[in-house]
């Protein structure tokens, strides 16, 4: 393997540990809303470090690559694919912090106990981590065919999302003195419909490096 | 404005172009890319007969300039070198002084009036650039120049004498990287009066000065699109392998 190919594939080792860490950190802060794991919360506000660490990583490795090898076609877009992953999924591990974060709290343990099913919680989770993994299988396959199934998941998690309000309308009037909890479920669940959006940001970013196609802001079925 | 029709090319046996079918746009930068021996250098020199020097040689097809197949018999060679200038890899000024290599070609082809040829290598020395660095020396000889400065001046000789296309056949490779610099933002502002066809080596280079590139190998085009497009997204595989370094 030339030196420039055995670079290419130390970035891709890289990004691939850190999809592995903000995996972990997502399903870590599934196990905590769903099992009011306060202590899983604590880990995955502990693990936010090495996250922010290995994004400056791949920043770093990215631009040295950029400098010493100018890289052109399926190159130059892998760099470039590699490095808003990078950050694409930093920013999806700080959404598993901010939901741990309210687990943490503890002060809603028991209304999060009584909403998450009729919320659809452990499916709108399931759907995302499954976003999560699949999205790491085409790029490390280099095959964006998949790339309408796993963006027909971030259509499911939307829709969970939006018949979240009508559920949690309904339980905040039988329990008006709960709308704190309320609220914070509400921006728990905005945080997995951003996770969702942002894996489809990764959908986007494997389909510029394989085919060099552009989805960004085309209109989705 | 410049066409290769059904283009073959021989050295003796030794078939190194094989029907190269391509057309260049005026006022164009093309650059042609390609691994040593791929026949590149030879489809360049096509365009000014410069081939016809070399014994034992063979074309088949047209080369197009201007709606004229330059290899019918009524061309006159000169004339066609007046139209279609070249620049080579090393900077080959004459051993004369900086005014008269720029002059020489307006000499040759009778162009005697002290005016007028003091006044076209002022031009032509402002064209390529090189103006303000030897306007106060230009009884020197070009051999006390740089090469890079040397390299301006042979394109500044090749201005002179009005041509529509310009050959540059590596023009920057023996040059550091601030003439290097120097060469390639002249390509840019040229590009507006001629058109240009460049061999590199410098896959960057290409990306930088050209509009469209041609990715030659083995004799044959392989690709020939877009700069753009060829450095992110080419057709071929074997165009993104030679690019990216895989092979070559």
């Amino acid at each position: 393997m030339k030196q420039n190919e055995q670079e290419l594939q130390f970035l891709k080792d890289e990004i691939n540990q850190m999809w592995k860490l903000v995996i972990s950190q997502v399903e870590r802060s599934k196990q905590a809303l769903l099992g009011g794991d306060t202590e899983r919360a604590e880990e995955v506000m502990g693990l936010e470090k090495r996250v922010d660490a290995f994004d400056l990583k791949m920043d770093s490795l990215c631009e040295h690559y950029i400098a010493l090898y100018s890289p052109v076609a399926i190159d130059l877009r892998l760099v470039l694919s590699i490095m808003k992953i990078s950050l694409t999924l930093e920013r999806i591990a700080d959404y598993a912090v901010g939901i741990a974060r309210y687990v943490a709290d503890g002060d809603c343990a028991g209304f999060f106990a009584q909403t998450k099913k009729p919320l659809e919680i452990e499916s709108m989770f399931e759907n995302l981590l499954s976003m999560l993994t699949d999205s790491q299988v085409a790029f490390n396959s280099e095959n964006a065919r998949n790339a309408g199934k796993i963006l027909a998941k971030d259509r499911k998690i939307n829709e969970i999302y939006r018949n979240a309000f009508q559920v949690l309308n309904g339980q905040l009037q039988k329990e008006p003195a709960k709308i704190d909890c309320g609220l914070k479920m509400i921006l728990t669940l905005q945080k997995m419909e951003r996770i969702g959006d942002h894996c489809s940001n990764i959908v986007e970013e494997i389909a510029f490096y394989t085919e060099a196609k552009i989805l960004k802001h085309k209109d989705r079925p | 404005m410049i066409e290769a029709k059904n283009v073959n090319f021989y050295y003796g046996d030794f078939q190194a172009l094989r029907n190269i079918n391509m057309e260049i746009g005026q006022q164009t930068v093309t650059a042609l890319i390609g691994p040593s021996g791929c026949g590149k250098s030879t489809f360049l020199r096509l365009f000014n007969r410069m081939n016809d020097l070399i014994e034992n040689t063979r074309l088949e097809g047209e080369c197009v300039v201007n709606d004229q197949n330059i290899y019918n018999r009524s061309v006159d060679v000169d004339e066609l070198r007046k139209e279609v200038g070249m620049v080579f890899q090393k900077p080959n000024p004459f051993p004369k002084s900086i005014f008269e290599n720029v002059a020489y070609g307006l000499r040759v082809n009778g162009n005697n009036n002290k005016k007028s040829v003091t006044q076209r290598v002022e031009e032509s020395l402002i064209s390529a650039a090189l103006w303000d660095e030897v306007k106060d020396k230009l009884h020197k000889s070009a051999f006390e120049l740089s090469g890079g400065q040397q390299q301006r001046l042979c394109i500044a000789r090749a201005l002179a004498v009005s041509p529509m296309v310009l050959l540059m056949d590596e023009p920057a490779s023996a040059l550091d990287p601030v003439s290097t610099s120097k060469i390639e933002e002249l390509i840019h502002r040229l590009k507006t009066d001629y058109t240009i066809v460049i061999v590199t080596h410098n896959m960057q280079q290409a990306a930088r000065v050209s509009d469209k590139t041609a990715f030659f190998m083995l004799g044959e085009l392989v690709e020939y699109s877009d700069t753009k497009k060829m450095f992110l997204n080419p057709d071929k595989e074997a165009t993104q392998n030679y690019i990216t370094g895989r092979f070559g």
